[in-house]
């Protein structure tokens, strides 16, 4: 393939610099044929080097070069829109860059004597092999262990060899307490995973400088070696919390230890508890000792849900043959899982995925997020958990002072009902985060860029990701295309750190598509890839803030803890904040005192006289039913209500067929991008009894 | 990109193996391919130890996912299994240093 002419003028424009000339030595054969560049030519203040030219591609319409970039048929017609173009062209340009980098330093190795990447690599593909030979003359069941050793670390993720080889002492002397034992039976599962977690955590302790006494040292990772391998932790944890590090070792389980760590590193374990129960903290008391959990885990992969993930669990657990069901508590997931069969792990899976004490779902319809950095597994308490990070192998759990849905114990979680979905509309699929469809809404889609999950780390110290989150809301957008393409649906998810940052990714089916950050001072980044970030436009910034400022008006609020779980009357918050009381006749009071039956469909004029509301019922066909009955009646009105799931507020109005239509309602967002939708009516929006 | 943690540890390993100076993901495949060679290392020594019989026990345990049961069944059988495991891992790392000196000196030499 021959690179486009243009295309070369452009990139030739910045073969001044060095690096701009390898690129475009680099470039030469890789650029598709049919990439054709229309404007490149422009002579810019702002892209005066290679790296700006570089930049330029992740600025989408504010591209000063390349804002008409796109691939051209044979006969000159456009293929795709400058946006794909973009994104096509920066990843050829990134590809090349990194074989470039990658070359280099074979050639600097090469240049020092030293081996190149591929003399190392055969080194150890010779070496294994002769590993292999020396396994077969150790009997037949060795051999068959090794190979099947081979085969499971194969398969493992880079985190879990990561973590094997920190088990096994790579990396520094200090890491060598990791348990062997637990690198042996790991092969990929979460011994591993704890293993570089307890890594991680001699690296901060390492940062303190605190331990100057070698002997306290030892004993300290003597103590990690328990947390690592679960054999010990009550020892670690008391050692622990009579130090100076008693917070920071808080800190440390609350991520890594995955099942529970309230106020663990501040009171010290009765010794006779058993090791998992007194982890437990306050709850210990509830969970009995389990038993013998296998260390499996299923690690997240492109395009596959929470049912993918627990599926592959069910077959971990089935290739186990020794395990018993029967050994574990009956309602737990791992007795679920290892007693459902073919015929009936589909509906399993799905009840573990939808169950609300599993957090995997929110009860405001949002889902948590799966990054290729996350994985499943079962925890000691014999629930599936999912953990976040390499080195945060705690359960799914909101971080802590963030404001959290009521919690419902598995058992008495009402079942999702059976309800139809909108006239018109498909019915939100929870599990596969699909919202409703709707009409086209042609609107401007920013440039997309295509950043690898891992970069979803921000990579500048101000950023770091393990300081404590405040809050993290996620919400789901559709966003239209100007150029016709199909409707996408993207997840804004919006975190905000103890330092009063705030960053908000925009993914699509796992992707980042954009990543920004906000300092205390309202200044907004976006993150370009590798270690950069630059300045958002004003448009950008904009777009930013109001996705920001619209996730923290659709915050669920959490119930006030001092209310009593059964009690008559229950207190709880709105979505908007304010306190409204449930009474145990079904009847709610909101803030003006009026009253609110739930247990049938009622209609509510709104504050501005203009929004009537319907809010009740027992069921989705009923509150349908009410609702047509009463725009028959009044014909020229318009009904808001909440969809079948509760997610989203519908305007439902009569056609002059007689039809009931109403589309979920969306915020204006602006430019496509934070279009979201509205959250459903709610008893503080209710003025007065209509019907 | 990888965590800060991850790569902290990243680094450590690749300081540990001499292999600092190559591009990032390269270090990443030599590392996974090191850990295979000195997990391999670590379980023949270990089984190396082990009398005849009481290699399928091993065998068993380990694929059985039991991490206590099998520090018990070492810490009977083989009592001193973690020294022998990291001095087999040890002695992985300096082979492999080893390895990579000898185009260093190879080179000095001429």
């Amino acid at each position: 393939m021959c690179m486009n002419e243009d295309f070369t003028r452009g990139l030739k424009k910045f073969t001044k610099t060095a690096d701009g000339a390898e690129i475009v030595s680099k470039l030469g054969d890789e650029i598709p044929k049919e990439l054709e560049v229309s404007a490149q030519e422009k002579s810019t203040p702002e892209v005066q080097s290679f790296e700006d030219w570089r930049e330029d591609l992740y600025k989408g319409k504010d591209s000063k070069i390349f804002p008409e970039l796109a691939r051209v048929d044979e006969e000159g017609k456009r293929e795709d829109t400058p946006a794909e173009a973009r994104e096509e062209l920066r990843k050829t340009v990134e590809e090349a860059v990194v074989q470039l980098e990658d070359s280099e330093g074979d050639e600097r190795k090469k240049q020092e004597g030293a081996k190149t990447s591929e003399e190392n690599a055969a080194y150890l593909a010779e070496h294994s092999e002769k590993q292999k030979a020396e396994a077969e003359n150790k009997g037949g069941v060795i051999e068959k262990y090794f190979r099947k050793m081979g085969e499971e670390y194969n398969k493992s993720g880079w985190k879990s060899k990561l973590g094997l080889g920190v088990a096994l002492g790579l990396g520094t002397a200090a890491f060598a307490t990791v348990s062997v034992p637990a690198a042996f039976v790991c092969l990929g599962g979460l011994a591993a995973q704890r293993a570089a977690g307890t890594a991680s955590m001699f690296l901060k302790f390492e940062k303190y400088k605190k331990f100057e006494n070698h002997k306290e040292l030892a004993v300290l990772m003597a103590g990690l070696y328990g947390v690592a391998t679960g054999f010990a932790i009550k020892e670690a944890v008391s050692f622990l919390s009579e130090t100076p590090l008693g917070d920071i070792t808080h800190e440390w389980l609350k991520h890594n230890w995955p099942f529970g760590h309230a106020e663990i590193a501040k009171a010290p374990i009765a010794p006779e508890q058993p090791a998992a129960a007194a982890s437990v903290g306050e709850s210990a008391a509830s969970v009995p000792p389990a038993p013998e959990i296998p260390p499996i885990n299923v690690e997240a992969s492109p395009g596959h849900g929470y049912e993918y993930m627990l599926k592959r669990l069910w077959e971990q657990l089935h290739d186990n043959k020794q395990l018993d069901p029967s050994k574990y508590a009956e309602g737990s997931d791992i007795h679920k899982l290892l007693t459902a069969d073919a015929a009936s792990i589909d509906t399993v899976v799905h009840q573990i995925a939808s169950d609300s004490g599993h957090g995997f779902f929110n009860a405001d319809g949002t889902s948590v997020q799966i990054n290729l950095d996350d994985h499943i597994f079962i925890a000691p308490d014999g629930q599936v958990h999912m953990s976040h990070e390499f080195y945060n192998s705690g359960p799914v759990q909101a971080p802590e002072n963030a404001p959290v849905t009521p919690a419902y114990p598995p058992e008495t979680a009402p079942a999702a009902p059976e309800i139809t979905p909108p006239v018109g509309e498909a019915a939100t699929d929870h599990l596969s985060n699909k919202i409703y469809s709707e009409g086209s809404n042609p609107s401007v889609l920013h440039g997309s860029a295509d950043y690898p999950l891992e970069s979803h780390t921000p990579p500048i110290e101000e950023f770091q990701p393990d300081k404590v989150t405040f809050s993290h809301d996620e919400v789901h957008t559709r966003i239209f295309p100007e150029d016709g393409n199909q409707e996408r649906e993207v997840l804004e998810s919006i975190k905000t750190y103890a330092d009063d940052y705030t960053e908000l990714t925009v993914s699509e089916d796992g992707r980042i598509l954009e990543r920004f950050m906000v300092d205390p001072e309202g200044h907004t980044s976006r993150y370009t890839g590798g270690d950069t970030f630059v300045p958002a436009s004003e448009d950008q910034t904009a777009d930013v803030k109001n996705a920001i400022e619209h996730a923290h008006r659709d915050e669920i609020s959490a119930p006030q803890p001092e209310a009593p779980a059964h009690a008559q009357e229950i207190i709880q918050q709105s979505g908007s904040g304010e306190v409204i009381q449930e009474h145990a006749d079904g009847i709610v009071v909101n803030q003006s005192g009026l009253k609110i039956p739930t247990d049938k469909p009622h209609f509510y004029a709104g504050a501005d006289d203009k929004h009537i509301f319907a809010y009740g019922g027992g069921s989705a066909e009923e509150k349908l039913k009410a609702i047509k009955e009463f725009l028959t009646q009044n014909l020229d009105k318009t009904v808001y209500s909440a969809d079948a799931n509760g997610e989203h507020r519908i305007p439902w109005h009569i056609t002059p067929q007689g039809e009931l239509v109403g589309v979920p309602e969306k915020t204006g967002g602006i430019f496509g991008w934070f279009k979201s939708f509205v959250k459903p009516p709610e008893p503080n929006e209710f003025v007065k009894l209509i019907k | 990109m990888m965590s800060p943690m991850q790569d902290e540890i990243t680094a450590a390993i690749a300081t540990d193996l001499g292999i600092t100076e190559l591009p990032i993901d390269t270090q990443k495949e030599l590392i996974s391919q090191f850990g295979e060679v000195a997990l391999k290392a670590a379980t023949l020594s270990v089984i190396g130890k082990l009398a005849e019989e009481k290699r399928a026990e091993f065998a068993t345990l380990a694929e059985a996912g039991d991490a206590m049961a099998l520090k018990t069944f070492l810490d009977r059988e083989v009592p001193d299994h973690e020294e022998i495991a990291k001095a087999a891992v040890a002695e992985e790392i300096k082979r492999f240093k080893e390895f990579q000196a000898e185009g260093t000196d190879k080179r000095s030499n001429k």
